[in-house]
């Protein structure tokens, strides 16, 4: 399983410097690093707090049950973090990609996240 | 042909149609020409007239090649916009803050000299034209062609270092391109936030923005000459009546013949200026009154006091001298007289008178002695008596001198005329043969009183004469002036009559000529709300240019279901932006425009998705003999355009964090999609462990864009309203209810999906779809390359 460290550290990459082939594509895939980043972050996190949580396949059920886990404020905050970057690795008619701006936030968002979880483990 | 000699056969037409006069038709065409003409033709002089089809002027056509931009707002490092130099549509897409707009701008400083909304924008904006995250030369280089010219066109910006204004930009051009005025007529540039400010500015400023595009300015410049100049003849026959009223209320004020009879002169409407001339040319001795005081004020003393006095005294020492010599004894003399003569005659002898007394030489000298000394006696009474006569003369002289105060005097001073009066009384109450003594009192005692009195009425009369010289003298003069002015005044009325005949005429002139000029603007107008509103319940009527000077105003008549009212009133701001497009984009593609691009930034802001529809269209028309280039910060347009089938180059930029910016084409939003994953699918960079979901990601999108596509066209193409079909996209969360709302026009039907596939493709579709359904969430593919290649056929399948 790919840690979430090596998401963020490949969209960090992505963002810095443009790879072969990549020109005009990064925002969409560093969008979905992110989600992936986070999603591994969760799979993680019910591996060690509740397998049986973990191995319920509907994501959405997932972060419904984490405010039980780790309260109200950080479930609800994963939460948006995750709809917002599964929107952006869906395709929107009418939506552009995330400017830099906004995936600079999202991935510093996704790395506290990703600690969060971490040290909420039991 | 150039506009400006249609505008003339328009003016001559008009001429021959009005059957204006000779000199009627050559004020106008002078007042065309220019102020010089215009000056020429009324002084009756040769004036170069405009005739009828002079040489026609060649136009060129204007397109925007590309453009490269450092340093400047969003964009850092240099990049470059391609842009095809030829009729056609091209968007350039990306997200607020992309640097897409900073094109735009770049575009529009390198044309105009300064971006629009910099010129409406406070300082703390204007500081943001640089840009903050490069220290690499700040600079525009703009690449035009002109329609039929191998060599572009190239305009540089470029800024030193400390350069704080867009202004200060050192600027390399051709010297004649002669752009300016064009660019401020036609302004080839729309934003959307220019047309929201322009469509919600004063009446006034709307109306100056579109008064450039009708080209009927040598005609209002006409007018404006006109005006000028009878305002100048105007006010000078106004200052002249109003000077006659003036001039006429002094006069009549004043005390004098001469200013009554000026003020009678003037009673008329139009006086008699020769008869004023004549009044002014008078001078004033023919008036007995005027010669009377004069006279007084000429007069002179008969004599100084001085003299009065040796007058005096010589009536006293006279008589005194004659009193003191003794009375003559002029017998007693005679007698001895004759005696000397008998002697001289007979000689010595006896005495004949007494007969005894001897008559001889000695009696002789004692006779003559005698008579020497009575000689002298009389001699010197004689002259006493001649003195005394004399002085007594002289007295007699003073005493008759008098002032009369003739008729016509009676203007001078009471006192003075009294005492004047008094002391000539007192002066002849003595006459010259009273006694000397009396009489030389009477000359000592009197004469200073009379001599006062004189001196003073002689004052009064001197007074008297110089206060009507000055009364008169001001008012002559004032009514001089008015004189000549009256002459120039008269003299004008011909000129100032054929101004204002030539105004008569030239007005409806413009009133009509501004509706036939605007008339295709006003429907091409027309035309696009037509377009543009789609479902908007507001009408637009017909577009009019109104009134003149501070009452000028651009009208949009419009109904409301039916209602009539004013556009503006009733506009939500997205039907605004869409009527400010509708307004503008004529004026933007005027025919007679030498530019044959158009930028836009951003029309579809606030628009709902069925204007964006309109507005494709409208701007696919104007794409085939336009360059229009449009700069969205969505998708929208594209979409639309894609959809609609509309040949289009499309753009998209993305912007680093470091401000370098990114231009890639974008294509169909499957085809990128599809073309992002066979790139992410080769890209060795990257992990295959992290490449592996991207690339399932994308080809998930590529399908569900397709999927979109087709429930969009099939909706919309059966009726449905843009919103509905939307929000019908919008609950759709799953790529399988997607695929089914495409496939089956039922999101329910997501179970027949996989079915659909295989049966379509072959059984290898339903694994594919099912991988991109999965892959995405981390899931391995084993060849990411081979996905791709299944997804692109599905994509056209699915087409």
């Amino acid at each position: 399983m790919t840690s979430p460290q090596t998401y963020l550290d490949e969209v960090e990459r992505l963002m810095a410097a443009p790879a072969r082939g990549t020109r005009g594509l990064w925002p969409r895939a560093s969008a979905w690093l992110l989600r992936l980043a986070l999603e591994s972050a969760l799979d993680q996190y019910w591996t060690d707090t509740a397998p049986a949580v973990g191995a319920c396949r509907n994501r959405r059920s997932q972060i419904l049950m984490l405010s039980r886990y780790v309260g109200a404020t950080s479930s609800r905050r994963v939460a948006m973090l995750w709809w917002s970057l599964s929107r952006a690795g869906h395709h929107h008619s009418y939506e552009l990609a995330l400017t830099a701006g906004e995936l600079t936030h999202l991935h510093a968002e996704v790395g506290e996240v990703v600690k969060l979880l971490h040290q909420r483990r039991p | 042909m150039s506009r400006n000699q249609a505008l003339l056969d328009v003016v001559f037409d008009r001429l021959a149609e009005t059957e204006a006069s000779d000199q009627l038709a050559e004020v106008i065409l002078g007042a065309y020409a220019g102020d010089e003409e215009l000056r020429a033709v009324l002084a009756g002089e040769d004036a170069r007239l405009p005739r009828r089809n002079d040489a026609t002027e060649v136009r060129e056509n204007v397109y925007l090649d590309r453009v490269t931009v450092a340093g400047f707002r969003g964009i850092g490092p240099k990049a470059t916009l391609h842009l095809r130099p030829q009729n056609g549509l091209t968007l350039v897409v990306g997200r607020n803050g992309s640097g897409k707009s900073s094109f735009a701008e770049a575009i529009e400083l390198a044309l105009t000299g300064d971006s629009q909304r910099w010129a409406e924008r406070n300082s703390i904006f204007r500081d943001g034209w640089r840009n903050l995250h490069t220290s690499a030369p700040c600079e525009i280089d703009l690449i035009a062609r002109l329609d039929g010219v191998a060599a572009p066109v190239r305009i540089r910006r470029s800024w030193a270092d400390d350069a704080t204004e867009p202004g200060q930009a050192q600027i390399s051009q051709p010297d004649d391109l002669g752009w300016r005025q064009p660019m401020d007529t036609y302004r080839p540039f729309l934003t959307a936030n220019d047309l929201g400010r322009l469509m919600s500015s004063r009446p006034s400023e709307l109306f100056d923005a579109m008064a450039p595009l009708l080209a009927i300015e040598p005609i209002t410049d006409a007018e404006t000459r006109l005006k000028n100049l009878r305002k100048i003849y105007d006010d000078r026959a106004k200052a002249v009546r109003a000077g006659r009223t003036a001039v006429r209320g002094a006069l009549e004020t004043v005390d004098d013949d001469r200013a009554r009879t000026a003020a009678k002169l003037l009673t008329p409407a139009r006086p008699d200026l020769d008869a004023i001339d004549q009044l002014l040319s008078n001078d004033d001795e023919t008036n007995p009154a005027i010669a009377s005081y004069r006279k007084i004020a000429a007069s002179t003393d008969p004599a100084s006091p001085e003299e009065v006095a040796a007058i005096a005294e010589r009536l006293v020492a006279s008589t005194s001298t004659l009193a003191t010599l003794p009375v003559a004894e002029n017998d007693l003399t005679r007698l001895l007289q004759m005696a000397v003569d008998h002697y001289r005659q007979h000689g010595a002898g006896t005495c004949p008178v007494c007969g005894t007394g001897q008559l001889d030489q000695d009696w002789l000298d004692t006779a003559e002695a005698k008579l020497g000394q009575a000689r002298h006696a009389a001699d010197a009474r004689r002259e006493a008596d001649e003195a005394a006569r004399s002085a007594r003369r002289d007295a007699a002289r003073l005493l008759a001198f008098t002032i009369d105060l003739p008729a016509g005097t009676e203007e001078l001073p009471a006192d003075v005329r009294d005492e004047l009066a008094t002391a000539a009384h007192g002066w002849q109450s003595v006459t010259a043969d009273a006694d000397p003594q009396l009489l030389a009192d009477h000359l000592r005692s009197s004469y200073a009183a009379l001599q006062t009195a004189t001196e003073r009425a002689r004052n009064a009369a001197a007074a008297w004469l110089r206060t009507r010289h000055d009364a008169w003298r001001e008012h002559a003069a004032d009514l001089q002036n008015w004189l000549s002015a009256a002459r120039q005044a008269r003299q004008e009325e011909e000129v100032l009559g054929l101004l204002k005949a030539a105004l008569t005429w030239i007005k409806p002139a413009i009133a009509d000529l501004r509706t036939a000029q605007l008339a295709p603007f006003a429907n091409q107008s027309q035309q696009i709300w037509e377009q543009l509103r789609q479902e908007s319940n507001v009408e637009l009527a017909g577009m009019t240019l109104d009134g003149s000077s501070t009452r000028r105003r651009v009208a949009f008549p419009a109904t409301v279901d039916g209602t009539a009212t004013s556009a503006m009133a009733v506009m939500s701001q997205g039907e605004l932006h869409a009527l400010g497009l509708a307004v503008f984009l004529p004026r933007a593609t005027a025919d007679a425009s030498p530019f044959r691009f158009l930028i836009i930034d951003d029309p579809v802001q606030s628009m709902d998705p069925s204007k964006v529809d309109g507005l494709a269209q409208v701007l696919a028309e104007l794409a085939q003999d336009r360059q229009v280039v449009v700069f969205s910060h969505d998708d929208r347009l594209p979409e639309a355009v894609r959809r609609l089938g509309i040949d289009a180059v499309i753009w998209e930029v993305t912007r680093r964090s470091n401000s370098e910016v990114e231009i890639r084409k974008n294509l169909d939003a499957a085809d990128r999609y599809l073309s992002d994953a066979r790139a992410l699918a080769k890209t060795d960079e990257i992990p295959v462990d992290l490449r592996s979901p991207l690339v399932t990601s994308c080809c998930r999108s590529a399908l569900e864009a397709v999927f979109h596509q087709r429930v969009r066209a099939v909706r919309i193409g059966r009726g449905e309203r843009h919103g509905d079909v939307e929000t019908l996209l919008n609950s759709a969360k799953t790529t399988t209810q997607v695929a089914a709302l495409a496939l089956f026009d039922d999101a329910d039907a997501g179970g027949r999906v996989f079915s659909y596939f295989n049966r379509k493709l072959g059984p290898w579709a339903g694994d594919a779809f099912r991988a991109c359904k999965e892959g995405v969430h981390g899931a391995a593919v084993a060849d990411p390359e081979r996905l791709v290649g299944q997804v692109t056929q599905m994509v056209e399948a699915v087409r």
